[in-house]
Formats: C-alpha cells, structure tokens, sequence
C-alpha cells in the first residue's frame, strides 16, 4: 500500500513540474501593484498624522476652554457640571475638572470594522455631500472610499486603517 | 528605476517561477495562480526595504503567498463559483493524468488545509514551522494533516497506487 506521507512530495513536484506562469509581465504588475500598497501605506501616515494633529489642536482647544472660558464670553464648559457624568459627579473647580475629563478617556480602543470605516468616513464629509457607491476592501488594512458629491462635482474620497499584523516567521530551509 | 526595485526586480524574476508552483497547488488554477503570485509579489515589494532582516527571503516569499492565499480565500468564499472543469490552457505539459487528479483532490480540502499540506510536503517545511508560518499551534498543525491525508486518501482511492507508481 502506497503511504501518502511519502509520496505526497514527489506527487506534487511531478505535477508541477515544467508549470510556468504565462503572463510576460507578472513581475512589473507586482511591482506596480506594490507601489499602490507602499503609496496607500504612506497617504496613511499622512492621515494618522493629520489625525494627532486634530487631536492635539482639540485637546488644547479643550484646555484653554477649561480654564479660561471660550472668547464668547460663556461659561468654560468645565464650569457646567452636567457635561459629562464623570465630570458632573466630581467638577469642583475648573482644573480639578479638567483633570478628571483627562482620565475619563478610554484607555483601550474598540477594534474597527470595514463597515464602522465606513461610516466615519460619511460622518466626516461635510453636510450636504452626496455619497454614492460605499466600498470597502483591504486585507491587512481596512480601506473604505465614497464618491462625494459637493455640487461641484463628485470626488473619489478614501481612508485606509493599518491593522495589526502578525509577524511572520521564516523558516531557515 | 530606483537601485531597491531593480534589486527587488531581480530577486522577483528568480523567484516567480517557484512561487508560481506552490501558488499553482494552493489555488488549483493557473489564472488565480498568477493573481496569487502578483499579489504576493506586490506584498514582498511594499516591505522589500525591510527585507534586510529577513534571514531566507525565498522561505519568506513562500510564506508570505501561504497567508496571502489564506487571506484571499477568505474574503472569495462567499462569491466564488466552482466549476467542473478546470480552464487551465498553459498547463498542458508534464504528467497531466497526475496534475488533474491532484488538482480534484487538493480541491475537497480547506483552504487552510491545503495550505498545511503545501508547506509541509510540497515546501517541505517542520509541523513547528508551518505553525509559525500559519499562527496556529502545532498540535492544531498535526491534526489538520492527518485530516487531510485522509481525505486525500479517500478522493484518490485506488489510483494512488498508479500515480505514485510512475
């Protein structure tokens, strides 16, 4: 009786013996290919990067609010004890506020999806842009694109989420 | 052209006819074959600067087509529609009796089984390090060969006997 274990990689070595792809030009189409993953990967760190910016700006924002009161004129938000429960239940003065707003964020974020991408993606276009064709793709990222439409003509609109990855190993045959 | 992706374009002409192989066995096609092998290529060119501290880049290119493979499947089951007869027009040199029932054979299994049977017996490669190369434990490694040796067995049947005998 034939074992398997043994002839298994002779069967496969002879089956895919003189195989040879027949597209000419595979290599330059991965190459290309690669070069839109390394350009997405980059547009990426852009928008990471815009993104801590936005955050930092929100947070100073935030800060100056806290302490000294918006240029209106109105109360700082930390002087109304209702805006958040954290803040409602412990605000006694502006920078014990402040601080308890600072602790108050969670330390841990969710794990997205394509479809959550998504609708971040059309609740950060600006009200009124009309949205056609929602796709979401990726592999080892999340991507998710819309055609907006302002009224001055539809644009392709795109973000794409780096994911964690598992590191891969290599064996040393 | 840059010096990394002339570098990268002479590490990828060497190796394509190898990754074609395997991407032959683990998709079961010549057309997704190719598709597999240009994307695996465009994911080995996007970290090809890092590849300096790869130790084998050619058992990393096979891993990586492993998990690309995976990673398609997994995003095509839903959509795609098997077909009795394989469209293969290139691959109608060599032992064809053999690469027709090889090819219904691998296609009774899991992607993920094919996978382990393509990196153990076709890349020949440990249960350790195909448990590496897949993130799955090695005991999980060993039960899916098993299983799938068996299927093999069962799809196969009394040509192995012929097959293996040429």
């Amino acid at each position: 009786m034939t074992n398997l274990n043994d002839s298994l990689p002779d069967l496969m070595r002879r089956a895919t013996e003189h195989l040879e792809p027949t597209a000419p030009d595979l290599v330059e189409r991965g190459i290309r290919r690669g070069q839109v993953l390394s350009r997405r990967r980059t547009a990426l760190a852009g928008v990471a990067g815009a993104v801590a910016v936005l955050a930092t700006v929100g947070i100073v924002v935030a800060g100056t609010q806290a302490v000294g009161g918006g240029p209106s004129g109105h109360a700082p938000f930390a002087g109304t004890p209702t805006a958040t429960p954290s803040a409602s239940a412990t605000a006694t003065s502006s920078s014990a506020t402040a601080a308890t707003g600072a602790k108050a964020k969670p330390s841990v974020r969710p794990a997205t999806t394509p479809q959550r991408t998504l609708e971040t993606l059309r609740s950060l276009l600006p009200a009124g842009t009309r949205v056609t064709k929602p796709t979401t793709f990726g592999d080892d990222f999340i991507g998710a694109s819309y055609l907006a439409d302002d009224g001055d003509g539809a644009s392709y609109v795109e973000v794409l989420i780096e994911t964690e990855k598992t590191p891969i190993a290599c064996s040393s045959t | 052209m840059t010096r990394a992706t002339e570098d990268f374009e002479e590490f990828a002409r060497a190796r394509t006819p190898r990754l074609y192989r395997t991407a032959w066995l683990l998709a079961g096609e010549h057309h997704l074959a190719e598709d597999l092998v240009q994307e695996t290529l465009a994911k080995l060119y996007r970290s090809w600067r890092r590849s300096e501290h790869v130790e084998n880049l050619p058992a990393y290119a096979q891993t990586v087509l492993a998990r690309t493979y995976i990673s398609q499947r997994r995003r095509r089951s839903s959509s795609e529609q098997p077909i009795a007869t394989p469209p293969d027009r290139a691959d109608r040199t060599g032992d064809l009796a053999l690469r027709v029932a090889l090819q219904q054979a691998l296609a009774e299994l899991a992607p993920l089984d094919r996978a382990v049977l393509v990196l153990r017996f076709f890349e020949d490669r440990s249960v350790e390090q195909v448990a590496l190369d897949l993130g799955k434990n090695a005991g999980a490694i060993r039960t899916r060969t098993y299983r799938a040796l068996d299927r093999l067995r069962a799809v196969l049947g009394d040509d192995l006997v012929h097959l293996a005998a040429h």
